[in-house]
């Protein structure tokens, strides 16, 4: 375990963000160094594999470097960018391993009952559970589905019975508000 | 996609997009100045969120890895930049754990193993049989196999590490593999061309449950 490390300051982020946008080499191996561990870490506790999480964070890294149009210096920071990318990487790899896993353990057993869902299980940070728990309960809902349970907001429409733009909408102001949140407690 | 992103820019940060509404949200912010900003907000958000959940030390071996596959030219740290990829290959091999390696192939056979099986019991005519504990209780774990003896998938739900797969014939054992773990289940493909009337689950290297097959 290693903590995030300090953040740089908002002049530097700038100039990496330029670099970046321009494809310098010496950006890519400056925004592993800062951003590294936190990659990694976000596709550690998405997988919980260690080897799956390194994949992830490689091929999602190699994809974006590869592809010049996907950061614009613009576009804000590099370090929210890459989160969300290798994010979005880990949580794809989930779901067709678990498209696999679903049908091996319907072939094996019929009568699974379904998996329960525990917050508990996933929050325990607490800053993050308290901005959490201040959320409205309509919106706590989805986003937590969304966040940690990996699901599409197609599923968890379904899976709330509400209508789909009803559930975009509650995700889509639920995050804005736990993103205020976590903002105001930063030091 | 012309229309904005909107309320998707948060779905996007969140992950909850599928592939293809993500590839549309990531094409349309790369011309758009107003939506980038929107999901950038978005990325924020989600990035303090992951920034307070637990954090691991990235594996040694993975920058290295990404600098033989991304063949970066200006490096701050030379003595990468000097050896050809074929060592820095090796290198990473190096660093690698020998279990982790193994486990890696192994990971990926299984992956491949599963498709394999799936191609078969999807394309030709099977049957089933139950693993039975030594006191004749049904297990949760199965093999499905072709009628013809030519393939067997094994299933078990929550194997125990290093579960093995045997054929049992005429008073002996030929361990045929090792049960590959994904999640709460586990597998074995076997492409075997024999029709084999008896196989075991064999765990520490005690039986724990047979299956008998009929063709
Ligand atoms: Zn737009």
């Amino acid at each position: 375990m290693a903590s995030a490390g300090i953040r740089p300051g908002a002049a530097e982020e700038r100039t990496l963000a330029q670099a970046f946008a321009r494809r310098e080499d010496w950006a890519f191996d400056e925004a592993y160094r800062r951003y590294g561990t936190l990659l990694y870490s976000v596709a550690l506790n998405v997988l919980h594999n260690v080897q799956d999480a390194e994949d992830c964070v490689h091929d999602a890294l190699v994809r974006v470097w590869r592809n010049p149009k996907t950061f614009a210096a613009d576009r804000g920071s590099v370090r929210a960018f890459l989160t969300v990318v290798v994010r979005n990487d880990a949580i794809s790899r989930l779901r067709a391993s678990a498209r696999r896993g679903r049908l091996a353990e319907r072939l094996g057993r019929e009568d699974e009952p379904a998996e329960e869902f525990e917050i508990d299980d996933f929050v325990q940070q607490r800053k993050l559970r308290a901005a959490i728990e201040e959320l409205p309960q309509e919106q706590r809902q989805p986003v937590l589905l969304a966040y940690f349970g990996g699901k599409t907001h197609v599923e968890i429409a379904k899976e709330l019975a509400e209508p789909l733009g009803t559930v975009k909408s509650r995700i889509s102001l639920g995050l804005r508000k736990l993103g205020a949140a976590l903002k105001e407690g930063r030091p | 996609m012309n229309e904005h992103v909107d309320d998707l820019a948060e779905l996007y940060a969140l992950g909850s997009l599928e592939d293809l509404d993500r590839a549309r949200v990531e094409r349309h912010t790369s011309s758009c100045a107003a939506c980038a900003e929107r999901v950038s907000e978005a990325e924020e958000s989600v990035t303090r969120i992951a920034e307070l959940q637990t954090m691991h030390e990235a594996p040694p071996g993975l920058r290295t890895r990404l600098h033989s596959s991304l063949a970066l030219a200006h490096l701050r740290h030379a003595w990468v930049r000097s050896i050809p990829a074929a060592i820095a290959a090796a290198l990473v091999l190096a660093l690698i754990p020998t279990w982790v390696a193994v486990d890696r192939t192994r990971t990926v056979a299984a992956m491949h193993q599963d498709e394999q099986a799936l191609a078969k019991i999807a394309s030709a005519p099977f049957a089933r049989a139950q693993f039975m504990s030594p006191r004749n209780a049904p297990m949760d774990a199965k093999v499905l196999y072709g009628m013809h003896g030519d393939w067997y998938y094994v299933v078990v739900m929550h194997p125990k590490p290093g579960m093995q797969v045997a054929y049992v014939h005429e008073g002996k054992m030929e361990m045929l593999g090792t049960v590959a773990t994904h999640g709460a289940s586990g597998t074995l493909y076997l492409p075997v061309n024999h029709k084999m009337e008896e196989l075991a689950l064999v765990s520490d290297g005690a039986v724990i449950g047979d299956a008998h097959l009929a063709y």
